[in-house]
C-alpha cells in the first residue's frame, strides 16, 4: 500500500470532491466558451442546440457497434455523428427547399426521437434516465477515476483537459483565419482561406467538445456553456482577443457561482449553472456600455434636448414668414406642433429661461433672441442641413 | 388644374430612436398632381411617407389627408412599400396578392366576393399581368412583382397613391407601364406621390416636386422647383446639370 | 370471376378489411388507443396549422426555445397548486413560455446579440431553472410527499397515459384556436405576407401578434403532456414545412399541414401501440419527418422535379446546339 502511494499521485489528496467537480466544470466551461465565441460571431449558436440533442443518437448508434458503455469509441462515434448532423443541416438548407432555421428545427428533433425510440426498443437493458441525458451527472464526476502518467484523476476532468488543449491549439494556430472568416467570410474566401474547411474544423471540435461535455454536464448546460459567456463577452468587447478572454472570465464566474449555489440549496448543479449563465448574460444586456439602460437614458436625454432644438428650429423657420402669427402665436403654437398646452409651455419656458427665446408682445408671438438665432444656425450645421 | 391641397403636412418632425430624421417639415401635396419626392440617401424620404401614413411615430406635427386624419381615410389611400418589406416565401399567387387590395373595403372577418375577384382580375389586366394570375409571387421577375403590387393598389380603388421607389430595379417596359398608369390615373382625377431617384426622367414623369434633405428644401411645380440652386441646396447638384 | 371477387369483398367485415391492409383491429378499437389517437391527432392538426404561420414568419427556432422554456412553469404551477392537475400545469406552462418569449423579444430588440444566441441562452436558462426547481422539490419535506412522478412526463411527453380529460383539454384549446385562424384568415394572410402594407390599410399589427402568440402558446402548453418540452416544436414546424413543398396557396398549405399532422399522429400512435416500449411522441415525429423528406424529394417543387427539369433543359440545349 505504501509503495503504491509513493508512485501514485492522487488528485483527491489535494482537492476534495466538491473542488474536483468545480475544477472539471471550469475546464469544461473554458473549453466550450473559446469555441463559443466563434459560434456566436458566425451566428451558429442554435447549432449547439441541434448538436447537443443529436449527440444522443450518435451515442446510441456507437453503442450498437461497441456494445460497451465505457468505451472511448462511444465518444468518438458520437463526435463524428455530431459533425454529420451539421453536414446534414447544411445539405438540407442548400437545397433551398427550406430555410436554414427550418433545417435545424427539422433535423435535431428527428435524431433525438430516433435515439429515444432505439433506446426504448433495442437497448432496454441499458438504463436511460432522461434526467441524466439532460442534466448529466456532475455528482458522479469524482467517483469515476482513471490513472494517467501516475496521476489518478476524474475521467471527465482528463477528457476535458485534452479537449481544452486541442481547442486552444486550434484557436491559436488558426487565429488569423478564424478572425477574418468570422468578420468577413467573403473576404476570407477571396483571400484564399477555405472557409468551408475552417467551418468544418470548427464544427468538428464543437461536436467533440459537446460530446465530452454532454457526458459530464448534460445536454442543456452544454448549450449555455457554449453560448452564454461568449454572448456576454461579445457585448462588452471590441477585439477578438479580449472577447475570448472575457468569455473565459464569465465562464469561470458562472460555473463557480452556480456550483456553490446549487450545493448550498441542494439542487441540480448543471441546472443552476445554466440559470446563472442566463442571468449574467441578461445583466450584461442591461448594463453594458451600449446596453439597454444606457440607451434608455440617452434616448430620454436626447429626446428632451432634441425637442428643445426642434422648437428653436420651428421658431427660426417661421419667424420671418407671413404665417408667423399662426405658427408661433402665443395661443396657437402648440397646435402646430401638436403638443398639449402644458408641454408646449414648459418647453417654451425652459428656452426662455435659457435665453434662447423671448415673447414678442407686439405681434403676440414667440421669437428667437440673438442667442437663439446663433443656436438655430448651429443646429442646422449639427444635423447637416 | 385645381389648386386644392389634398395632403397637408404641418411641422412634421420624426426621429428613428434618438436620431432625428425629419425636421419641422411643412409639405403640401396638390390634388390631382403627379408629385415626386427626391433627396439624397438618408434624407428621410421613406420616413416622410411612413409619417404621413401613420406607420411610424411622429414627434411633432399634424397630417391631414383630404381634410381628415389618416385613420379615417385608409380606404382612399394606397401604399406601395419598398419590396423588401414583403415575405417572398409566402405561398400566394399574383391574383391573390392583388385581391389583398380589396381587404381594406371588406373589414374584419368578411371574405372577398366574386365582385372583388373580378376587380382584382381587371387590375392585373391593366398592368398586363393577366397571364400570370396563377403564378407564385416569388417566381415573378422584379418588374413583374412591381406590376402586381401596382395592380393591388388599383384594386384598392384609392384616390391617392403613395409609392416608395416603384421604379427601383424594374425593366424599361415595366417603367413605362407604371408611368403610363400614373398619367392615366391623373386623368381620372387621382393623385400620386412617388419617391423617385432618377433626376434624368424626373421632369418627364412628374409635374410637381418635393426636394427633401431632412427638411424641405423646396416644393411646388416641377418647372419652378427643379433648379440647380435647389439641387445644390439638397446636396444633389454634383454631377447633374439642369439643361436650361 | 367478378362475382367471386365481389362476394369476397362483401363477405369481409370491417375488422377483416383492416386486417387485410395490415392494421390490427383489436388495437384500433381499444379504448386507450382511441383516446390517445384522438388527442395526438387533434393536437397535430391544430399545431400544424398554427405552426405554418410560425414557419412563414421565420420563427421556427423560437418555437423550440419556447417549448423548452415552458418547462419551469409546469414545476412552479405544481408547487403552487400541490397537484398534477392538467389545467393548472398548462397555465403555468403558458405563463413561463410567454415570459421567455417577451424576454427574447426584449433582448433581440435592445442588444446587438443575434437572435439565435438569445434563443440558445434563454432556452438553456429557463430549462435549467426547471431542472433546479424539480431537484428542489424532489428532496423537499413538504413537496416531497405529493406524488410528482408525472412531472417528468412533461419533458419527453407520455401520450400513452393521457385520459379523456386531457383530450377534452386539447379540444378546449384546439377549437378556439382554429376558430381564430378561420375567422381572421384574411388578416393573418396579409399580416404574414406584407406587414407594412397591412398596417397601411389600418390593420392593427399588435393585435395580430398577440393573437398569434396566444394561440401558439396554448398549443405548445397542451402539447407538453403528449410530446414533451423538447420535441413539441416539431409538431409546430414539420407539417408546415411539408405542406409548403406541395402548394403555392396559403389556404391549401394550411389544409395540407393539418392533414400531414393528423396522418402522422395516427400512424405514429398506431406504431407505438403495436410495438411495446416505443414512445408515442418520438414515433409521430419520425413519421412526420419522413413525410417531410419524401415531400422534399417528390413534390412538384422538389429535388426530383428539379433534377428532371434540369436534365430536360440540358437535353434541349444540346439538341438545339447540334441542330
Amino acid at each position: 500500500m505504501i509503495y503504491q502511494n509513493l508512485l501514485l499521485t492522487k488528485i483527491s489528496d489535494f482537492l476534495n470532491y466538491n473542488q474536483q467537480m468545480l475544477l472539471t466544470l471550469i475546464v469544461t466551461g473554458i473549453a466550450c466558451s473559446i469555441l463559443g465565441c466563434f459560434l456566436v460571431l458566425n451566428k451558429l449558436s442554435m447549432l449547439t442546440d441541434a448538436l447537443s440533442h443529436s449527440i444522443l443518437l450518435g451515442i446510441v448508434l456507437a453503442y450498437f457497434v461497441t456494445k460497451d458503455l465505457n468505451s472511448p469509441l462511444l465518444l468518438i462515434g458520437a463526435g463524428i455523428f455530431g459533425v454529420f448532423t451539421v453536414y446534414a443541416i447544411g445539405l438540407l438548407s442548400k437545397t433551398r427547399l427550406v430555410k436554414n432555421d427550418d433545417a435545424v428545427g427539422i433535423i435535431f428533433p428527428l435524431f433525438f426521437s430516433l435515439a429515444v425510440i432505439l433506446i426504448s426498443t433495442f437497448a432496454r437493458n441499458v438504463h436511460l434516465d432522461t434526467d441524466i441525458v439532460l442534466m448529466g451527472q456532475v455528482i458522479m464526476i469524482p467517483l469515476n477515476n482513471m490513472t494517467v502518467f501516475g496521476v489518478e484523476l476524474p475521467k471527465a476532468l482528463f477528457y476535458m483537459l485534452i479537449i481544452l488543449l486541442i481547442n486552444l491549439i486550434f484557436v491559436a494556430v488558426f487565429f488569423k483565419e478564424l478572425k477574418v472568416s468570422s468578420f468577413d467570410p467573403e473576404f476570407a474566401t477571396l483571400a484564399g482561406f477555405s472557409s468551408g474547411l475552417l467551418f468544418y474544423g470548427l464544427m468538428t471540435l464543437t461536436s467533440f467538445t459537446a460530446v465530452a461535455a454532454f457526458d459530464a454536464v448534460g445536454a442543456i448546460l452544454v448549450i449555455a456553456l457554449f453560448v452564454g459567456p461568449a454572448a456576454s463577452a461579445y457585448m462588452l468587447t471590441k477585439s477578438l482577443k479580449k472577447m475570448l478572454l472575457v468569455s473565459i472570465i464569465f465562464s469561470i464566474l458562472n460555473s463557480t457561482l452556480g456550483f456553490y449555489l446549487a450545493i448550498v440549496l441542494n439542487v441540480s448543479i448543471s441546472g443552476m449553472i445554466a440559470v446563472i449563465t442566463g442571468m449574467t448574460t441578461f445583466m450584461t444586456v442591461l448594463l453594458n456600455r451600449q446596453g439597454i439602460i444606457t440607451a434608455i437614458y440617452l434616448r430620454y436625454k436626447n429626446r428632451k434636448e432634441f425637442r428643445l432644438d426642434l422648437l428653436i428650429m420651428h421658431l427660426g423657420n417661421h419667424e420671418d414668414q407671413e404665417d408667423a402669427e399662426f405658427e408661433l402665436g402665443f395661443a396657437t403654437i402648440k397646435d402646430h406642433l401638436s403638443w398639449d398646452k402644458e408641454t408646449a409651455e414648459r418647453r417654451l419656458n425652459r428656452l426662455i429661461d435659457q435665453g434662447f427665446v423671448q415673447r414678442n408682445y407686439e405681434k403676440k408671438i414667440f421669437c428667437l433672441t440673438e442667442k437663439g438665432r446663433l443656436r438655430y444656425d448651429m443646429i442646422k450645421v449639427d444635423y447637416g442641413m | 388644374m385645381s389648386k386644392n391641397i389634398i395632403v397637408k403636412v404641418e411641422d412634421l418632425t420624426m426621429a428613428y430612436h434618438d436620431k432625428p430624421v425629419l425636421w419641422d417639415n411643412d409639405v403640401n401635396i396638390i390634388e390631382n398632381s403627379r408629385t415626386a419626392i427626391i433627396g439624397p440617401n438618408g434624407a428621410g424620404k421613406s420616413t416622410l411617407l411612413k409619417g404621413i401614413l401613420g406607420l411610424q411615430k411622429t414627434l411633432s406635427g399634424t397630417v391631414e389627408i383630404m381634410g381628415k386624419s389618416v385613420k379615417q381615410v385608409h380606404k382612399k389611400i394606397a401604399y406601395i412599400p419598398q419590396s423588401n418589406s414583403v415575405n417572398w416565401d409566402f405561398p400566394t399567387t399574383a391574383l391573390d396578392v392583388v385581391l389583398m387590395g380589396r381587404y381594406v373595403h371588406l373589414g374584419w372577418i368578411k371574405r372577398p366576393k366574386k365582385k372583388d375577384i373580378e376587380t382584382a382580375r381587371n387590375a392585373l389586366h391593366k398592368m398586363g399581368m393577366q397571364d400570370y394570375a396563377k403564378r407564385q409571387i416569388s417566381q415573378l421577375s422584379g418588374g413583374q412583382k412591381q406590376r402586381v403590387f401596382i395592380a393591388r393598389a388599383i384594386a384598392q380603388n384609392a384616390e391617392i397613391y403613395f409609392m416608395d421607389e416603384p421604379l427601383a430595379g424594374v425593366d424599361k417596359n415595366t417603367e413605362k407601364v407604371i408611368i403610363d398608369f400614373l398619367k392615366d390615373s391623373q386623368k381620372e382625377g387621382k393623385t400620386s406621390i412617388v419617391i423617385h431617384h432618377d433626376l434624368n426622367t424626373l421632369a418627364d414623369y412628374f409635374d410637381h416636386l418635393v426636394i427633401l434633405n431632412k427638411r424641405i428644401i423646396a416644393q411646388g411645380k416641377m418647372s419652378e422647383t427643379l433648379t440647380q440652386a435647389n439641387l445644390d441646396a439638397a446636396d444633389m447638384g454634383g454631377g447633374f446639370k439642369i439643361n436650361a | 370471376m367478378l362475382s367471386v371477387f365481389l362476394n369476397k369483398i362483401f363477405s369481409l367485415n370491417f375488422a377483416n378489411l383492416l386486417n387485410a391492409i395490415g392494421l390490427d383491429f383489436e388495437i384500433l378499437s381499444s379504448y386507450t388507443f382511441i383516446v390517445v389517437c384522438l388527442g395526438t391527432m387533434i393536437l397535430a392538426t391544430v399545431a400544424g396549422m398554427v405552426g405554418t404561420i410560425t414557419v412563414l414568419k421565420g420563427q421556427s427556432l423560437i418555437g423550440d426555445a419556447i417549448g423548452h422554456s415552458s418547462y419551469p412553469g409546469i414545476i412552479i404551477a405544481f408547487m403552487i397548486g400541490m397537484s398534477l392537475d392538467s389545467v393548472s400545469l398548462m397555465i403555468g406552462a403558458i405563463i413561463s413560455g410567454t415570459l421567455a418569449f417577451i424576454i427574447i423579444q426584449f433582448i433581440d430588440k435592445n442588444s446587438k446579440l443575434n437572435l439565435d444566441a438569445v434563443l440558445a441562452v434563454i432556452l438553456s436558462a429557463f430549462f435549467g431553472l426547471g431542472m433546479v426547481l424539480k431537484s428542489f422539490i424532489q428532496g423537499h419535506p413538504i413537496y416531497g410527499k405529493v406524488p410528482q412522478g408525472g412531472l417528468s412526463n412533461y419533458i419527453f411527453g407520455q401520450a400513452a397515459f393521457i385520459r379523456t380529460i386531457d383530450v377534452q383539454l386539447i379540444l378546449a384549446v384546439a377549437i378556439p384556436s382554429l376558430l381564430i385562424l378561420f375567422l381572421f384568415y384574411k388578416e393573418f394572410k396579409i399580416f404574414v405576407f406584407d406587414e407594412v402594407y397591412a398596417k397601411s390599410i389600418g390593420l392593427n399589427s399588435t393585435v395580430m401578434y398577440v393573437l398569434l402568440v396566444l394561440i401558439t402558446m396554448s398549443v405548445i402548453a397542451t402539447g407538453l403532456k403528449l410530446v414533451g418540452a423538447i420535441l413539441i416544436s416539431s409538431f409546430l414546424i414539420v407539417p408546415g414545412i411539408t405542406a409548403l413543398q406541395w402548394s403555392n396557396r396559403f389556404s391549401h398549405v394550411l389544409i395540407i399541414a393539418a392533414i400531414v399532422g393528423s396522418l402522422s399522429a395516427f400512424v405514429g400512435t398506431y406504431i407505438s401501440s403495436v410495438y411495446a416500449g416505443m414512445s408515442t411522441g418520438p414515433c409521430i415525429i419520425v413519421v412526420m419527418s419522413g413525410l417531410a423528406f419524401i415531400s422534399m424529394f417528390i413534390s412538384p417543387k422538389g429535388l426530383l422535379a428539379n433534377w428532371l427539369r434540369r436534365r430536360k433543359y440540358i437535353n434541349d440545349l444540346s439538341k438545339s446546339l447540334i441542330d
